[in-house]
């Protein structure tokens, strides 16, 4: 799930790592892989399919890697590592169970309906399913995050940079967007899964060292956790009471509202991650696409939450050397990471190390803005403007699309730079739009009796009261134990809890509502909905590839993680 | 989901493991160089420096650059 980096940035310069020639080349190199992908790939990207939905040519390996770097954003990296130093192993929630059972519930029972559905994108799916309202709801609430989100990231990438190397933020803007543009204009979306691949190896291998050199310091893995105190050490042994934990949350918020609202609410339905299983060659590996992301997803806290503890032994160090950036008196977790490279990595390394960040920040950039122009482009101009267009057109609309979603991405970075505070509001929207949209999906796939009425009203009213919901507890026009059952609880308990209401809100009334008007009938939802899907042909493969099995070692797995680090 | 998955693109489209491969193939060889210039020379003022990661990682990504360029090889 994505990781919001929350943190109020230090408003003055501490430049802590300086790059040497070396590192320019390592930097510039990337750039050069990067953008030469794009060349490369313009020629394969010359029909609507090959655009949009990178040729559905893809083996479950190319399309479950990308659909694993699409969602590992260097956000979602510094601010876990961060978020480690603050809430200790808590944070491996958000990759085992706020990750893992929503992936493979993907995987085994949602993908066979998108993917035989033949659509381009999630809107798509509700359009065949329901009616064009539903459409046009969806992908404008989509359209409209997913621009948000992308300034975000770009106009958080450009602090980062400009604390931790100098970059001056306005240059970081504009080159790492005309690279993201450049290399999607010309290749689509097999142009932003290949580069997403390349980007995936160049975070492992650039900051998987980082980690490893941090255990190996403070002595291993035993003696780390061991150093740790109660309220920092267990995943589950600490959920009974949110004090006893420092992220305030009980195991009912946990499992509520990230293992199953958050987590499935961003997992299944977010056309950004989905966007990358639509490219699979067939349903056999589009089924493993999500799976295969799992065991990646798993490994992660490796990175993060190893790198994190690190940082917090080494704060607690007398004589170490190592103290996480501030502002004014606050601390600025999300500089753990890059400090702990500036620890570790001689040059040559340290341009490796800033390269994994850009990889990430640019694989988040470039997910956003290819998800974006296959809504717009599908969704909104072909359903709106021009119903008839043709091929060619469809191509063109999507690579103007892309350089407009990168200016208007541009244009909220520096909305951002302007007014800091708004970003609260934009990251808030994350849970606004995908938490509702779970529900109304849920009971779309596997409950015929939904109507295109209830689910209409029911995510519009869900998504409307996720909001009402931020703003009151924002602005403390109510009690913020109805919501969350603790007068003090973190942000992170407020996201969680208000993720469950909206879910639940959208559930209750689609249901209602559902009952109250007419459904289609069975002939019009064939291949939408359970038990009127043909599925037989997923039975022909033998055990070692099917995605059930591969699931169940994945699940089994997830559990062994969780009840070891209890 | 196994090798068979791994390895196989359209004939026309260059493997993504080849560009993969490649990318880390140059990356290794940087890094290596940077470690044997360090091992060589002064080494730098950094953490865990006498333990010279820029060599043995670097030498990791060559290896593991060669591995995934002769997969994408195969695979094209």
């Amino acid at each position: 799930m994505l990781a919001i980096a929350t943190e109020r940035v230090p408003d003055v310069n501490e430049q802590e790592i300086t790059l040497q020639a070396v590192d320019w080349l390592v930097i510039a190199l990337y750039f050069v892989a990067i953008l030469g992908i794009g060349v490369y790939l313009k020629k394969f990207a010359d029909s609507k399919d090959d655009f949009f939905l990178a040729g559905r040519r893809n083996s479950s390996w190319v399309a479950g890697l990308a659909f694993l770097s699409a969602n590992l954003g260097a956000l979602e990296i510094l601010g876990w590592t961060g978020g480690t130093v603050k809430y200790g192993m808590f944070v491996s929630h958000f990759y085992w169970i706020g990750a893992i059972p929503a992936m493979l519930f993907l995987a085994l029972y949602m993908m066979p309906f998108y993917y035989s559905s033949k659509i381009h994108s999630i809107p798509g799916y509700l359009l065949l399913r329901f009616d064009e309202k539903n459409r046009l709801l969806n992908a404008f609430s989509f359209g409209f995050m997913t621009v948000l989100m992308s300034g975000i990231n770009l106009y958080l990438m450009a602090v980062v940079f400009h604390i931790v190397v100098g970059w001056d933020m306005h240059v970081s803007i504009w080159i790492s967007a005309a690279a993201v543009a450049a290399y999607i204009t010309m290749g689509g979306l097999l142009s932003a899964i290949l580069t997403e691949i390349v980007q995936f190896f160049l975070i492992w291998f650039g900051l998987f060292l980082v980690a490893l050199l941090g255990i190996i310091e403070v002595g291993g893995v035993n003696e780390l956790l061991g150093s740790l105190p109660d309220q920092m050490s267990g995943l589950w042994s600490t959920a009974t009471d949110p004090a006893a934990n420092n992220m305030g949350v009980t195991w009912l918020g946990i499992v509520l509202g990230l293992g199953f609202v958050l987590s499935f609410g961003y997992w299944t339905t977010d056309f950004l991650i989905v966007q990358r299983a639509f490219s699979a060659r067939n349903l056999q590996a589009a089924r493993n696409t999500p799976v295969i992301a799992s065991f990646f997803k798993m490994a992660l806290p490796f990175i993060v939450v190893g790198g994190g503890l690190v940082a917090w032994k080494l704060q607690q160090t007398p004589g170490s050397g190592f103290e996480l950036m501030t502002r004014g008196d606050e601390v600025w977790y999300d500089s753990a990471l890059p400090l702990l490279i500036a620890r570790y990595y001689p040059a040559g390394l340290v341009g490796l190390g800033i390269t994994g960040l850009l990889a990430g920040f640019m694989a988040g950039q470039a997910g956003n803005v290819s998800a974006f122009n296959t809504v717009w482009t599908y969704d909104i101009y072909r359903a709106l403007v021009r119903k008839d267009a043709s091929d060619e057109h469809l191509v063109l609309v999507g690579r103007i699309t892309t350089i407009i979603g990168i200016f208007l991405s541009i244009l909220t970075a520096y909305w951002a730079m302007a007014f800091e505070s708004i970003m609260d509001y934009i990251q808030a929207i994350f849970s606004w739009v995908n938490a509702p949209l779970f529900a109304t999906m849920l009971l779309a796939m596997f409950w015929r009796r939904t109507t295109s009425q209830g689910a209409f009203w029911g995510l519009l009213v869900g998504m409307l009261s996720s909001f009402f919901l931020f703003i009151a507890l924002r602005f403390e026009w109510i009690s913020p134990y109805v919501i969350t059952l603790s007068n003090h609880p973190s942000d992170m308990a407020e996201n969680l809890w208000r993720a469950w209401w909206a879910w639940l809100i959208t559930f209750v009334l689609t249901i209602v509502i559902s009952l109250a008007t007419k459904p289609k009938p069975d002939s019009e939802l064939v291949g939408l909905v359970r038990g009127l899907t043909d599925v037989s042909a997923l039975k022909k493969v033998p055990l070692w590839r099917k995605p059930e099995m591969w699931a169940a070692i994945a699940l089994l797995t997830c559990i062994a993680l969780n009840v070891y680090f209890w | 989901m196994g090798a068979e998955d791994m390895t196989k693109e359209p004939a026309k489209l260059i493997s993504i493991w080849t560009w993969v491969g490649l990318v880390l193939l140059c990356y290794g060889l940087i890094i290596t160089a940077t470690g044997i210039y360090y091992a060589l020379g002064e080494l730098p003022d950094t953490v865990l420096s006498h333990l010279n990661p820029s060599l043995w990682w670097g030498a990791f990504m060559v290896v593991s650059g060669v591995v995934l360029f002769l997969v994408g090889r195969r695979a094209t």
